[in-house]
Order: structure tokens, then C-alpha cells, then sequence
């Protein structure tokens, strides 16, 4: 089986296999849905194992004609095509590993609840959406992944169908929605510019400089979509939703798609111009700093959990936006460091809501007498969180710092330090509110054996990750090996608009 | 094996052993302390049978091609790491019975080995950001032994990771400027002797490393978590690393930026002289009226870091000489005091002076031990201390700073006049008549650092040839450096005089010893003073917490929760707008949710052939 073969079959399984969830749960076999929803998404992810060898090694393999829906009609042509480079290996393994583990999670945190099958039809949608939009080569199908998604999110967030949890699901669904339609907007006007809709292959939009209208209007679903400032306040809102899937949002898939959207469209394809890049800056910038001033007000866990994540995509995008080696590393990484560590967090956040029925950090306290394995992967993730070594996060945090010097901004470099700083204050803070301290709740317990398994792999993984980071750290560098080869940074700094 | 791992031993070993080894004892605490003792005498017996033994230890492995993991055992950091394995002998010994009184015996257990480990990884990294990765290693741990003093010590542990972190990613910043600077370079060993009057840059980049590495010696504004973790900590926790081990760390890194990677300008020495001087009074003067033993012996700790960097501002062989032999003297006494404070407070049941003055049992061989160390704290002849505080006088006046001397001057006649209030604390529990001490484990380690501490003179001067490797000096210019000078010697004879003068003259003769100094509270200017730093007016960490507080509120109210309510403003609009439309596309039926995505490809057709 060739390798465009392997990503289809890591496309289709959980995106055509989740309609076999809800036909499972129709015919009486509702209990075995979640195990249905487990095996298809690790399926995927372990078909992502295949594809790592080729994500190290080889050059990228891509077909932007895999498969053509329309061709030659009024000289426009659409095709479903497919990528396979260190990105998109790096991004699909990441998140069907993070996805795999949450879904094994859910098997013992969704079990009470009603419309189950609905549930894991929807996450396993959402997971066959993300590995379709990661190895996509044309914008059309970008977008059609894309919302996809946000209609899983949708029903997800207003998953206990309270009018309350209704209309945050809604807040969500209508800013990413109009985010997306702006974006799309923006791809109409790069067709119309340049004729194509692909980002590989010989007409493709690779090297292409974006007009700032094309480049504002596709810009709002990016930052809409991963939850950046000033389009960032339905994720906070999304907390509302059970933990497996804010921790979902969160960690594993979506506001990574509005990460790697970007990545994809403008490190790996069209170009930006170089005076535009301080507007980008500018705002992930102030998006990591306003945020981690609301995590630091917060008290509800959940919400300080979504505003430090709003945060450290701030950061992320940092390192993207500092088109620089060690940036693009450092936010490729992070992206991976973030994911374990914040998936970690989100599912601890549903042990303890599990163990005291409340999200009030206020409430809680002394809980580590309780829940010590919860109260140490929680301190584990929020040091990652926070960049201390030997965890994941201190080496991604570091090389998007020095990729912001690199790339010659070191005030916003300091900045990002300062940040660094209030991150520490806020996740060391909340730390000591719930896990030390005097209990000022009813009687806790540890969650069931599997959720504890799960948030115990992920501390795991997320000291493996900082340990062990030769492994991410090679297909990050290949990754952006191949992005210096596609678009020579010589184009990137020079191209005006 | 690879030299580097080889190399790596120190470091690895005891993070090993508290990670692997000893979650399988964590019920036994008996256990867990001779456990500890094996793993330092393993580590102790590993360096000496493995990488001291290379022909050339020193080894460079790339890492992911960003870094080298440079480590060297050459005899300076033989020298240094001697002093780290002393210490955690004798303190795994005085482990062995004191773990029992310990909160949280695993917890201590195990970080204490991790700290230990990352003391020798810095010590060992010859590159800069190895150096920060064991740096780090050692402030979580020092955050996991405040949590082991037990209950209340959750706001302490917070303060000293908040503090140590912050300070930590000052350094990351200076170290990122420093690597621009120095075109790419992180290897302290290159010696890229940055000169950091040749740019703004050079000279933010030493201020940041200087203030980072300031922070882990308890330079002030940082200092304020060491006397409340000296409270909450347990005594062997505090006596190994806030008193010693930190302190070695922070100064020995101060000495290698000031000596093998900036060449001082003269704005940079007087940025480090302000910090120094401002360091000996914020710490001296509330060390006059401090009730607490413990806390007393926290502010000498802090006071002398001032005394060390003053030394290394002089950029004169013979202040640097001053400023390491300050280093390795303080850290020797201030452990041996710590021990006795520790053993004091057991017998007192409490660790404020009038209940130490008024205890029932004298505890000979710890008051000995005490007192031992209090010479070379005074730095009379023949100690380490007098060879110091000498040499650091003289390298004020080699390098014309006479104002500076002056104020290091009255620092230190305030540092005598406490340590000896001290001495004549526990020496009025004299009088009382149980004369039985602690066990062996609690005396041994005083007893052993007291006499390191009056041997220190003839110990460093038996390591010339490391001093001089360590600074790059002719061996003449150390024992030149260490002649007895006039002035110096008149100074350093004028501080024992003034300090007892000042005790002698202020000591309440009818009262307790413990009330000397204690008339400065009703006084006007410092009673209102002292009320001030007791509500924390002047503590860096909670001026800054309110500071970043105010700023996150202002930052949350007036523009994160107005974007909230513009985009829910903006929300409800459109909803109300296209509520009709969608409520009959909302129907809980999922193809109809799948026409949304129609919709936009229907969107896309029609740019295709408007096309």
C-alpha cells in the first residue's frame, strides 16, 4: 500500500467509521459504542505510526489530484489531494495520539451519561475531520474540514442541552462560523488572483504573496478558530462542556486546527509580506498577555485552564509568526508539548468536577490527601504548562523565545518572558488552591482506575516528551527543512505588499 | 561508557535513586534516610572511581544539534563539588534520626536527592543552558522541601518557586541577549569576555544574568522567601540548601559571569555594588530585632551574599579571592549553625530566642559546634572568615572604592554584633543544669562543620593552586593577596572591636540576652520602619504580586471581559436576526446540519463561476 493509500485509510476510518456509532447504538449495542469510538480513532493513530519513517526521512509525497470532483469546468478544476510531510505526520500523530487517549478516558467518564452514542459519533467525526484537514492540499476541502469540525464542537459544547450550555454552544458555533466564512471569502480572493485552490503541485499557490484583504478576511477564521484575541471568548465559554471535551478542544484538535491552518496556508504555501508580519505578532502577542491576566482572575478551573490555553496559543503563534528556524520548531513542538500537557490538565480538571461537583477552585482545597496521583500529573502538566525543565514545554517554550530573538524581535521576546512569568504565578497558583491548603469541600476520591490510568500516561508523556525529545524534535526540524525548501525565507522577508 | 554519561554520574545518580529507588520505601522513613545516605556515599564513591579517573574530563556531546551538553570535572569543579558532597554527607547523617520529625519524609527524600543532582549538574554543565536545566531541577526541588516542612508552608513554597522562577527566566532573557552578543555563543568555556560597556545589549545582558544569578545566592530583591523558609522548611533542608548548596550554586555562577563571560565596566561594578550594599541592610538591620533563631541566622545568610558580590564587583584578583573564600566559608558555619539552631529548637521545643535562652537542656556539643562556627562568622585569625573578609577589604581598596568600603565595612560590625547576641543567647541556657545532647547524628554533622569552618583558612589555603586555576592569577598574586595588609588588617580589627562595642554597649544587662536591640522597635524612625516590613510593605514578591494583580484586573475588566461582551452583543444581534432562518434548519436532524457545509461549497461553486 503506497502512502497516499495509508492516509486515506487514516482519513476514513474514524471519519466514515463514526456512522457506524450511532447505527451500533440504534441496534442495541449502546454500551459498546465507546469501545467502537476507541477502536476507530486508534486505528487511525496507529496508522499514523506508518508514516512517520517517510515524515523523517523522505521527501514530502503529495498528489493534488488524488482524487478530482470537477475538472476542466470553465477552466476551474477541484480535487481532494493529499500531503503527507513532516507537518502533517507531526500534527496527525499528535492528534489522534491525544484523541485516542481522551477517548479511552471518556469510556469511564461518559458512561452515565445520556445519548452516549451520540457522543462518540460526534468525537470520532470530529477526529476523522482533523486528519482529513491535515493532509488536504486544496483550501476548498481545508474549509470543508474545517467545519466540520465546528459542527462536532457545536454539538459537543451544548452537549447537556441546558439553555444556558445551548447558547455558549451556539457563541461558539456562530464565531467560528463567521470566521469561516470570512476565510473562505479570503480563498475566494486568492482564486481569484492566482486561479487555484492548491497549495502543492505545479500551479499551486506556493510562493505566492497574499493581498492584505485575502490575508485579513483568512486571518479571522484562523484566529477565530484557535481562539485568539480579540475572537477568543467563546473557547472560556466552551468549558461548559464535559471535560473529555473541552479537553479535546483544547489539546488535541481544535484550536490546533486554527495553528496548523496557519502553519499550512502561510508558512508552507502563500507568502505574507514582510511589514505585515508585526500586525500577526501583535496580536498573538497580546493574546498570550491578556489571557494569562484573565487566567490569573479566574476561579472557576475550567475557565483558567481555557484562558491559559488561549495563552500558550498566543505562544505558539509567536513562534510561527517569527518566521525563523527556531521559532517554527518551537511552535511545532509546542504545539505537541501544549496538547499532553493541557490534555493532562482538562482531564484532571474532570476528576476533580467528578470527585466534588464543583468548578469553584474556591471550593476546593487540600484535595492532594485525596487524589494524590490527579494532584501530581496536574503539577506535572502545569509545569510543562509553565516551562520548567526537564518537561516538554521548557524546551518549546525556550526555542520559541530564541526564535523570537532570532528573528530579531526581542521586545516581543521579553514580552513573552514577562508572560512566562504570570504563567508560572497562575497554573503554581491554581495548583495550591485545589491541591493544598485545608479542604473546604465535602469528602473527595481518586477518579476510576481508567481516567487516573489515562491522565497518569499523559505526565508521563509529557516528561518522555521533554526527556526523550529527539524524537519530536526530528520531525519538527524535518518539518521545517522542508518549509525552507518550499518557501525560501529570502522570499518571505523580502516580499512586500 | 561514553565520558559524558561517565561525567554525568554526580548528576545522575541521586536523581536516579529519588526517582527509581525510593518510591518502594516511601511507608519507612528510617528506611528513606539511610537509603539517602547510600545514594551520596554511591554518588561520592561513583565520581571518584569513574570520571575523576579520565584522562581528560572533559566531554561535549551535541544534543539535537542545538546545544553542546558540555560537562568538565577539572579540580575547580572537583574543589566545589567536594564542598556539595561534605555537606550532603553530613547532612544524609543527620537525616538518619531527624527524618522521623519530618512532615513529609518522601517527599523530602526524594527532592533532597534530586537537589543534590542538580547541584552537581551545575557545577558540572560547561554550558549555559545545561547550566539552567540543573538550575531549574534544584528550585523545584527546594519548592518540594519547603512543602515537606508539613501543613502552613504552602504560601512559603509558593513565594520561593514564583521568586526562583521569575529570577530564572531573567536569566533566560539576559542568557538569549548574552548568545546574540556573543554571536551564538553558550559555552562558558570559551571565556567570549564580553566587555559590557561596548553595547546596551552586553550591558542588559550581564543586569539580567546578574540578577538571576543574584537571586539564587538570596541577592536582595529576591531574598525575601529565605527567612520564612528557614521557618518552614525542615532544618536540614534549609541547613543543605538555602544556607549552603544555593548559595554556592548562585555565587559561583555570579563568579563565572563576572570572570569568563563579561569583562565589567564601570557602570556594571556599580550596579552590583548598589545591589550589594542595598542586600547587607535590608537583611542586617531586621536581623537586630528578629525573635526567631532560625529567621536571625536566614537574614546573616542574605547579609552575606552582599559581602560576596561586593567582592566579585571589585574585578580585582584579590576581592574575588575574597568574594569565593566569603562563599565557602559562610556556607560552612551557616550550615553548622543551622544544625545547632535545629538541635536548639528540638530541645526548646521552639525556635524563638527566649525560648532557646530559656531551655532546660544545654546541649554541649552543639553549643561547641555553634560556637566553633561562630569564629570564622566573626572572621577571627586563623579562619576562613578572616581570610575573606581581609581579602575583600583589600580588593576595595586595590580597586579605590573606598565609599563602598565604608558601607561593607559597617555591614559587617553589624553581622558581628548579631552573631555574637546569638552566641550569648544559647550560652545563657548554660546555666541550666540537664547537660545531655541530641544523638550522635544530630552532633556529628555540627561538630565536623564547626571545625571545617576555624580549619577554613588552612583548607583553602592548602587549595592555592585551585583558586589560581579558578581565576586565572599567578599563585604569587594569591599568597601576596592573603600577606597581611596594614589597612585591611586595621579594618578587619576595627569590625571585632565595633561589633562587640556595639553588642557590649546596647545589651540590656538585667534583661534577657534575647531583648538586645530590641529598643530599636520603639524608636521612631525604625520602629516605623520595622512595622513596614512586617506587613511585607517592602517584600518584592508581595509588591509585585499586587502590582501584576492590578494589572491583570485592569487587563480582565477593561478589555477581556469587553471583547466578551461586544462578541456577545454581536451574537445575540445576529441571532435575533437570523433566528427565523435558523430555528427551521435547527432541528435536531444531522443532514440538516450537514447543509451548512453545503451551503459554503455552494458558495465556493459560485466564485468558481463568477471566475
Amino acid at each position: 500500500m503506497d502512502y497516499l493509500s495509508h492516509v486515506m485509510w487514516i482519513i476514513a476510518i474514524p471519519l466514515l467509521g463514526s456512522l457506524l456509532i450511532p447505527v451500533l447504538g440504534w441496534i442495541g449495542g449502546k454500551k459498546y459504542t465507546g469501545w467502537l469510538a476507541v477502536a476507530l480513532i486508534a486505528t487511525a493513530h496507529i496508522l499514523t505510526w506508518g508514516l512517520i519513517h517517510q515524515g523523517l526521512t523522505g521527501e514530502p509525497v503529495s498528489d493534488p489530484t488524488f482524487i478530482t470532483f470537477m475538472d476542466s469546468w470553465k477552466g476551474c478544476a477541484i480535487h481532494f489531494g493529499l500531503n503527507i510531510d513532516a507537518l502533517a505526520v507531526f500534527m496527525s500523530f499528535t492528534a489522534s495520539l491525544i484523541a485516542t487517549l481522551i477517548a479511552i478516558y471518556s469510556l469511564s467518564y461518559i458512561e452515565h451519561e445520556e445519548h452516549e452514542p451520540e457522543y462518540y459519533f460526534i468525537v470520532t467525526l470530529f477526529v476523522g475531520a482533523m486528519m482529513g484537514l491535515v493532509f488536504s492540499t486544496s483550501l476548498i476541502f481545508i474549509y470543508l474540514f474545517w467545519e466540520i469540525s465546528a459542527l462536532a464542537c457545536w454539538r459537543l459544547i451544548g452537549y447537556f442541552r441546558e439553555p444556558e450550555y445551548i447558547w455558549k454552544a451556539d457563541k461558539a458555533f456562530l464565531l467560528t462560523f463567521a470566521g469561516a466564512v470570512l476565510m473562505l471569502l479570503g480563498f475566494g480572493l486568492v482564486f481569484a488572483q492566482y486561479g487555484s485552490f492548491d497549495l502543492v503541485g505545479p500551479d499551486s499557490l506556493a510562493g505566492k504573496p497574499i493581498g492584505a484583504v485575502a490575508l485579513a478576511l483568512i486571518m479571522a477564521g484562523i484566529f477565530s478558530k484557535s481562539a485568539t484575541v480579540p475572537l477568543h471568548t467563546w473557547l472560556p465559554d466552551a468549558g461548559v462542556a464535559p471535560s473529555t471535551i473541552t479537553s479535546l478542544l483544547h489539546a488535541a484538535i481544535l484550536v490546533k486546527i486554527g495553528l496548523y491552518g496557519f502553519a499550512r496556508m502561510f508558512l508552507n504555501g502563500m507568502v505574507i509580506p514582510q511589514s505585515y508580519w508585526v500586525w500577526i505578532l501583535g496580536f498573538a502577542m497580546a493574546s498570550a498577555f491578556i489571557s494569562a491576566c484573565a487566567a490569573l482572575m479566574e476561579t472557576n478551573i475550567k475557565r483558567l485552564l481555557a484562558y491559559s490555553t488561549v495563552s500558550q496559543i498566543g505562544y505558539t503563534f509567536l513562534g510561527l509568526a517569527a518566521v525563523s528556524k527556531w521559532g517554527y520548531i518551537g511552535a511545532i513542538l509546542y504545539i505537541m508539548a501544549h496538547g499532553l500537557a493541557k490534555g493532562g490538565l482538562f482531564l484532571c480538571a474532570g476528576i476533580i468536577e467528578h470527585g466534588t461537583h464543583t468548578k469553584d477552585m474556591t471550593k476546593m482545597g487540600g484535595l492532594i490527601k485525596k487524589m494524590p496521583i490527579t494532584a501530581i500529573v496536574y503539577v506535572t502538566c502545569a509545569l510543562s504548562i509553565a516551562g520548567l525543565p526537564p518537561l516538554a514545554g521548557f524546551f518549546a517554550k525556550d526555542f520559541v523565545i530564541t526564535g523570537l530573538f532570532e528573528g530579531h524581535h526581542p521586545l516581543v521576546g521579553t514580552m513573552a518572558i514577562l508572560t512566562a512569568i504570570l504563567t508560572l504565578l497562575y497554573m503554581l497558583k491554581s495548583f495550591h488552591v485545589i491541591f493544598l491548603g485545608q479542604s473546604r469541600g465535602e469528602a473527595h476520591h481518586e477518579g476510576s482506575p481508567v481516567m487516573v490510568g489515562v491522565v497518569v500516561v499523559l505526565a508521563v508523556l509529557t516528561l518522555a516528551a521533554g526527556l526523550g525529545l529527539q524524537f519530536p524534535w526530528n520531525l519538527a526540524h524535518k518539518a521545517n527543512e522542508q518549509r525552507e525548501a518550499l518557501v525560501p525565507k529570502t522570499i518571505q522577508i523580502s516580499t512586500q505588499p | 561508557m561514553n565520558d559524558t554519561l561517565l561525567l554525568a554520574l554526580p548528576f545522575a545518580i541521586p536523581v536516579l535513586a529519588g526517582a527509581i529507588v525510593l518510591p518502594f520505601l516511601r511507608k519507612n522513613a528510617q528506611a528513606l534516610a539511610w537509603v539517602g545516605l547510600l545514594t551520596v556515599v554511591a554518588t561520592v564513591i561513583a565520581t571518584f572511581l569513574g570520571p575523576i579517573k579520565l584522562e581528560t574530563p572533559e566531554a561535549t556531546t551535541s544534543w539535537l544539534g542545538l546545544f553542546n551538553i558540555s560537562l568538565a570535572l577539572w579540580d575547580k569543579q572537583m574543589f566545589f563539588l567536594g564542598f556539595i558532597f561534605l555537606f550532603q554527607i553530613l547532612n544524609s547523617i543527620y537525616l538518619l534520626r531527624h527524618i522521623t520529625r519530618i512532615p513529609r519524609p518522601y517527599l523530602f527524600m526524594v527532592f533532597s536527592l534530586v537537589a543534590f543532582g542538580g547541584a552537581c549538574g551545575v557545577i558540572l554543565a560547561q554550558n549555559l543552558l545545561v547550566m539552567l536545566i540543573g538550575w531549574q531541577m534544584f528550585l523545584i526541588a527546594l519548592y518540594a522541601l519547603v512543602l515537606s516542612g508539613g501543613d502552613g508552608t504552602e504560601p512559603v513554597a509558593m513565594k520561593t518557586l514564583i521568586l526562583g522562577g521569575a529570577s530564572d527566566f531573567l536569566m533566560i532573557l539576559g542568557m538569549l541577549i548574552y548568545e546574540h552578543v556573543a554571536s551564538g555563543e553558550l559555552d562558558i568555556s570559551a571565556h567570549s569576555h564580553i566587555a559590557t560597556g561596548s553595547s546596551f545589549a552586553a550591558f542588559t545582558a550581564f543586569v539580567l544574568m546578574f540578577l538571576g544569578a543574584g537571586a539564587k545566592a538570596g541577592m536582595w530583591p529576591f531574598q525575601t522567601w529565605i527567612p520564612e523558609a528557614a521557618e518552614a522548611m525542615p532544618t536540614p533542608g534549609f541547613a543543605s540548601l538555602p544556607a549552603s548548596l544555593s548559595k554556592i550554586l548562585g555565587v559561583y555562577f555570579l563568579f563565572r559571569i563576572c570572570n569568563d563571560l563579561f569583562a565589567l565596566s564601570t557602570a556594571a561594578k556599580m550596579v552590583m555594588f548598589v545591589f550589594a550594599i542595598i542586600t547587607i541592610f535590608a537583611a542586617i538591620i531586621p536581623a537586630l530585632v528578629e525573635r526567631n533563631f532560625k529567621r536571625v541566622l536566614a537574614f546573616i545568610t542574605i547579609s552575606s551574599t552582599g559581602f560576596m558580590v561586593a567582592g566579585l564587583a571589585t574585578s580585582t584578583v584579590v576581592g574575588m579571592i575574597g568574594a569565593l573564600m566569603f562563599l565557602l566559608t559562610h556556607a560552612t558555619y551557616m550550615a553548622a549553625m543551622f544544625y545547632s539552631a535545629g538541635n536548639l529548637e528540638q530541645a526548646a521545643n521552639g525556635s524563638t530566642l527566649e525560648a532557646i535562652e530559656g531551655r532546660k537542656d544545654i546541649l554541649p556539643y552543639t553549643v561547641l559546634g555553634f560556637l566553633l562556627a561562630l569564629t570564622a562568622a566573626v572572621a577571627l585569625l586563623p579562619t576562613g572568615g578572616f581570610l575573606a573578609r581581609q581579602s575583600l577589604f583589600d580588593g576595595l581598596f586595590e580597586s579605590h572604592n573606598y565609599f563602598v568600603f565604608f558601607f561593607v565595612w559597617v555591614g559587617a560590625i553589624f553581622n558581628v554584633a548579631v552573631v555574637l547576641k546569638l552566641a550569648a543567647v544559647i550560652l545563657a541556657g548554660w546555666k541550666s543544669k540537664n547537660k545531655a545532647d541530641l544523638g550522635w547524628t544530630y552532633v556529628l554533622p555540627v561538630i565536623v562543620l564547626g571545625i571545617a569552618a576555624l580549619m577554613g583558612g588552612f583548607i583553602l589555603d592548602m587549595n592555592r593552586d585551585v583558586l589560581h586555576r579558578l581565576l586565572g592569577a599567578n599563585s604569587d598574586v594569591i599568597r601576596d593577596a592573603w600577606s597581611l595588609n596594614k589597612v585591611s588588617f586595621v579594618a578587619s580589627f576595627g569590625v571585632w572591636v565595633f561589633g562587640a562595642a556595639l553588642f557590649f554597649a546596647l545589651r540590656n544587662p538585667k534583661g534577657p540576652e534575647w531583648s538586645t536591640f530590641h529598643f530599636l522597635r520603639e524608636s521612631k524612625v525604625l520602629g516605623r520602619g520595622y512595622e513596614l516590613a512586617e506587613e511585607k510593605t517592602f517584600d518584592a514578591y508581595e509588591v509585585g504580586l499586587k502590582v501584576i494583580h492590578w494589572i491583570a484586573n485592569q487587563v480582565f475588566w477593561h478589555f477581556e471581559r469587553l471583547m466578551d461582551r461586544v462578541a456577545d452583543w454581536c451574537i445575540r444581534a445576529g441571532r435575533n436576526i437570523s433566528r427565523p432562518a435558523l430555528s427551521s434548519v435547527h432541528t435536531g436532524v444531522y443532514s440538516n446540519y450537514l447543509a451548512w457545509v453545503i451551503t459554503g461549497l455552494a458558495l465556493v461553486s459560485a466564485l468558481v463561476l463568477l471566475r
